[in-house]
Formats: structure tokens, sequence, C-alpha cells
């Protein structure tokens, strides 16, 4: 499988990253070789293996669904604080 | 660059403070001293907590006078990856993104080294948001190997791994996710541990790729290393895959849920390991592996052979698949768990924009270093309709197969032994323009995250007068083994007090 120029657009679009035209250049050439590597899985012979997704076989741990209070402050690291809450530009129309 | 504090063990600087040989203060002083003059060229730290140190090591001292047994490791220095929430201290996970960024709470951990009167002096370098091999990823400057300034200390942890190998002081706290505790450790001539996943809480850690992530301690010796995994492991019920002590312990039974650690890892440091049973994997001696490296390998085995030790060549032919599984895996993982870097709630924003999308793009796009949206952009990529099954999926089954194959071998053998890095530490600057060049110095130690199970990096020996690194993976629950293993080594071979010298 190879990827065009048109793939690392619409990728870009998805992970909402702004980035120049030379770094997409950049970007193409990098994914191209990085995922011709990636071909190597195929290989192998997975057809009835199970996928893996954590490590662990034992069950997550759960706590008691019982409120716990922080007192972190979110205002400290907020950009933009407004009326105590975070401001963001316009969603709706302007 | 000796004096009466570096390169000492953290257990023998804990015994003289206990003793009253010497105060936590005095200690505290002579290590920032030795940062401000060694870390000018070391560059490992990127913030100090001078002030919160000297009140920890006051208190300390303020116990010691009053008669009162301190903690094993308390008034010891330490250093915390900039991965890891410290309150009142900034967090920046190396990246221009969290530059500002004020911890809110002490991740689990560092709530645990405060518990133990450990004195945190400062917030080490690290590759942005742990991803890279060298430092050099880090938005802010690169750290350099205490052996040779010219090369990488490795990476991610490289500013916790050099300055413990440049003798700032005896403890670090590093994070692996792919091998960035093993691989610096290696790279630094000193001892790194990941342990097994689940152990360490990861609660307060940044996540780069969660079901990967462990933090780990660095040291020089197997014995701190056993302390210091005493301090921090322990179940937490803030980390929902933070193992159930009794679980750890191969109980079925479960016991009372407490915050200290449930096993003592000094307690098998001494065990003889005469008849102990090491795997070889063939696949981790071949021509991807450097020579010299090769060499320190063989000679290692040969010092096994006369402890009574046997080691056969085996072949686990999922180490080369690894490298592929595992950079589908934690690129996808790490495109979901940075899609909160939004400039909404924290970190960089621009602040001109007249849209939400054109401000997440642009406080991602700008916040974030080359190699960070390499990888957002891959592991989205191979999690996007039509690619999922092709690439996700099958890294999964992968990881299943590499889990399988361990299990097979720990069947027969009780540790598997490999260098942990193919090649001794690179030049800065060798490996930063080709990606794929940089993700294969992680091809001894990523199997170890995607299996789940423990590892070791200790010294042994030096090719060219860089540090070569062993590896030793154990099956889940091993590290006391591990650190046994590595401790009996340490008492009869002297590559672990090898220092740097200028």
């Amino acid at each position: 499988m190879s990827i065009e120029q048109k793939d690392v657009e619409k990728v870009l679009k998805l992970s909402e990253l702004n980035v120049s035209d030379e770094e997409k250049k950049e970007l193409h050439g990098q994914m191209s070789r990085i995922l011709g590597y990636m071909e190597k899985i195929n290989e192998l012979d997975l057809k009835d293996i199970e996928p893996t997704s954590y490590s662990n076989t034992v069950p997550t741990f759960l706590r008691k669904d019982e409120e716990t209070r922080t007192s972190i402050s979110l205002q400290n690291n907020a950009p933009h604080w407004e009326n105590n809450a975070f401001g963001v530009p316009s969603i709706l129309g302007g | 660059m000796s004096n009466d504090t570096t390169f000492k063990t953290a257990i023998e600087s804990h015994k003289a403070i206990q003793n009253g040989d010497i105060t936590a203060v005095s200690l505290a002083e002579e290590t920032f001293k030795t940062i401000d003059s060694s870390d000018k060229s070391i560059k490992g730290f990127l913030s100090l907590m001078k002030e919160q140190a000297l009140e920890t090591a006051q208190e300390v001292d303020d116990k010691v006078k009053n008669g009162e047994t301190l903690p094993t490791l308390a008034g010891v220095p330490i250093a915390v990856k900039d991965n890891m929430n410290v309150l009142g201290t900034k967090t920046t996970c190396g990246s221009n993104y969290l530059k500002n960024f004020e911890s809110p709470y002490d991740a689990t951990v560092i709530t645990k080294l405060k518990q133990n009167k450990l004195v945190m002096v400062g917030k080490t370098n690290m590759d942005e948001f742990a991803m890279g091999s060298s430092t050099e990823n880090s938005a802010f400057f690169s750290t350099k190997n205490p052996w040779d300034l010219t090369r990488a200390p490795g990476g991610s942890s490289g500013g916790s791994a050099a300055v413990v190998g440049a003798g700032q002081l005896p403890l670090s706290l590093g994070s692996d996710t792919g091998g960035s505790i093993r691989q610096p450790a290696s790279f630094c001539g000193i001892c790194g541990l990941k342990p097994t996943y689940g152990r360490v809480s990861r609660y307060g850690l940044v996540a780069f790729a969660s079901s990967l992530d462990q933090i780990g301690p660095f040291t020089r010796t197997a014995e701190d290393a056993a302390h210091l995994m005493n301090v921090i492991s322990g179940h937490d019920p803030m980390d929902a895959t933070s193992l159930q002590d009794h679980v750890a312990l191969g109980s079925t039974k479960q016991k009372n849920l407490s915050s200290q650690a449930v096993e003592d890892f000094t307690s098998n440091l001494n065990n003889d390991i005469n008849g102990l049973k090491i795997g070889v994997p063939k696949e981790l001696l071949g021509d991807a592996i450097d020579s010299g490296v090769k060499e320190k390998i063989q000679d290692m085995l040969s010092w096994f052979e006369k402890q009574g030790a046997t080691w056969e060549e085996i072949s686990i032919d999922s180490f080369n698949y690894a490298i592929p599984a595992y950079y589908i895996l934690a690129p996808a993982e790490a495109s979901s768990n940075l899609a909160r870097y939004d400039g909404v709630r924290y970190g960089h924003r621009e602040g001109n924009e007249s849209s939400l999308r054109d401000m997440y793009k642009n406080a991602r796009g700008n916040g974030f270093g080359a190699e960070v949206k390499r990888r957002i952009v891959l592991g989205t990529y191979v999690l996007s309709s039509g690619y999922y099954d092709a690439y996700y999926i099958k890294a999964q089954k992968v990881r299943t197969v590499i889990k399988q194959e361990f299990e097979q071998t720990f069947a027969k053998y009780d540790i598997v032994l490999t260098p942990t890095s193919p090649t001794p530490p690179f030049k800065l600057g060798e490996n930063v323009d080709d990606p794929l060049a940089m993700y294969l110095s992680d091809i001894a130690t990523a199997s170890a995250n995607l299996a789940g199970c423990p590892a070791l990096s200790i010294p042994c020996g030096f090719s060219d007068g860089l540090p070569v690194g062993a590896q030793f993976i154990g099956p889940n629950f091993s590290e006391s083994k591990l650190l046994n293993i590595a401790h009996i080594y340490q008492q009869s071979t002297g590559f672990h007090k090898e220092t740097p010298v200028r």
C-alpha cells in the first residue's frame, strides 16, 4: 500500500494540525518509508490470532462509584478564562 | 570531578544521613553545587526545585536529630523526568505546547517519593512527549552523553539517565514506552528498569501510549533500583490499569489494598544464581548489532557460565516484528491521547483566530515539534477507515504473537538476555533526519513493552570507551529475580563503578 499526498492532506485534516507545504512534502516522504517498513508484519500468518490491546490479562480495577472532590484549579493553566469558564472563539455564526 | 558525594550509591548516602555522618541539607547543597558545574555541559535538567529540596532535607535532618528511624531512601537526592506532575512545578514534557504548564497535582509516584522523604532536586530533559530515542526531540535543548559530549544520552528519558550517569545524583525516575528507560540507561552506563506493566501507577504521568507506558528507576546499582522499586510500586486506585497487590503476588486471594509496596524487591538480591537458565535470541546477535556490543554480551555470557548458569542460543522470531508493531500501536495510542491538546483548557494557544477549528490547528501545529506531528499523523492514518484492519488490528495481533513467544520461552528459560541497544551511543545529529533509523534503536527493547513484562538494562562493559548495556527480560512480576541476577553480577564486576572522567 503506498501513501499519496492526498492521504497526507486527509490525515492532517483529521488530526487538526496546521503544517507548512514544505512539512507536508517531508511528511509524505517519511510516511511512505515508515509505512513501507511496517509492511513487514505481512510476512506473519495472523489469520487465527486474536488481537491484544492490553498486556494485562487481569481485569482493570475500578473504584467504587463514589463522588470524590479535588481542589485542582482549572484557571491557572487556562489560556483564556472568563466568567468562570474557558474562553474560545465564537462557535455559532460569528 | 569526584568528591565525597559524587558517585556514592543512594543507600550509602542514606546510611550516612541516618548515622549522622552527613546531613541531608549538606548533601542537597553539595548536589546543587555539582549540578551547577556539571550540568552546564550535560544539560540534563530543565528545572530545579531548590527551595522544596532544602525544605525536605531539613525535615529529614530534624527527624535524625530526634532519633527517628527514617524510610530507607530518606534524604537521598532524586531527579524526575519532566512528564511527571509535581505540584508547584512546571511539567513541560519537553514540549513548547506545555512550556508554561503548572502541575495541578502530584503524580502518585511523586506522592510516594514525598512520603518516603526523598529529596527531589529537579525535572529532567526528555524527547517531546517521550517520543524519541536521543532526547534531541526536546523543544528546549539536547542533553549530552556524560561519556562523550558529542554523543546522545539516548531517549526519551535522556535527561534522567545523563544526570545519574554524570554522577550529579544517585537516583532518577524515567518512563519507558518502547525502551525509553533502558536504552538511555545503556547509553549512559547505568542501571534502568522497566517494571511489569501495571506495577507502578501512571497517575500523573503525561500519557503517550497508555497500554505501554511504565515509570521506572535509574540508578547506578541493582540494589538501589530494588530500594527505589519498594518506594514507587504498588496498587493505586487512581490508575485503572494498576495491578492489584494480590495479582502482583500471584495469589488469587484479595489482600487489603494499601498504598505501600507489597513486595520487598531487595529480599532476593543475594540469591544464588547457580543453575540459572538463560535464553539468548539469535535475532539480536546478527548483523544489525554492532560488533563491539556483541563482544561485551559474549563476555557477560562467559561470566554467567562461571557462576554455574547455562545459556543457549534460541530463536524469538517476533523480535523481527516488534518495531513495525510498536510503531503502529504507539503512534495510534498517541494520536488519540494527544487529541486533548486543543488549546482550550491549557497549553499553547496563538489567540487571534476567528474560528475554533483554526484555533485547534494553530495550537497543535505550532505547539508540537516535528516528531510529535509525525507520530500523530502516522497514528491517525493507521486508525483511519480503510487502514485500521491493515495496520492497527494486524499490529495488535503481532502483539499477541510476541506475548505468546515470550510465554513459551519463559517456560524453558528464567530470563532472556539481549544487548539493550544495537549500538553504543550514537553521535548527536546522526539520526535526526532519518526517523526510521532512530526507531530501529528500540529493536531490542520494544518487545517487553508489547508483552508487558519487566526488563532491566545494566552496564556490561565498554566499546571504544563508550558504555554497552545488557538487557534481562523476565516473565511478569520477575523484577526481584532480574535485580538479583544484576546484583550478583555487580558484586563480582566493576562496570557499574566506572565513571566518566573529563
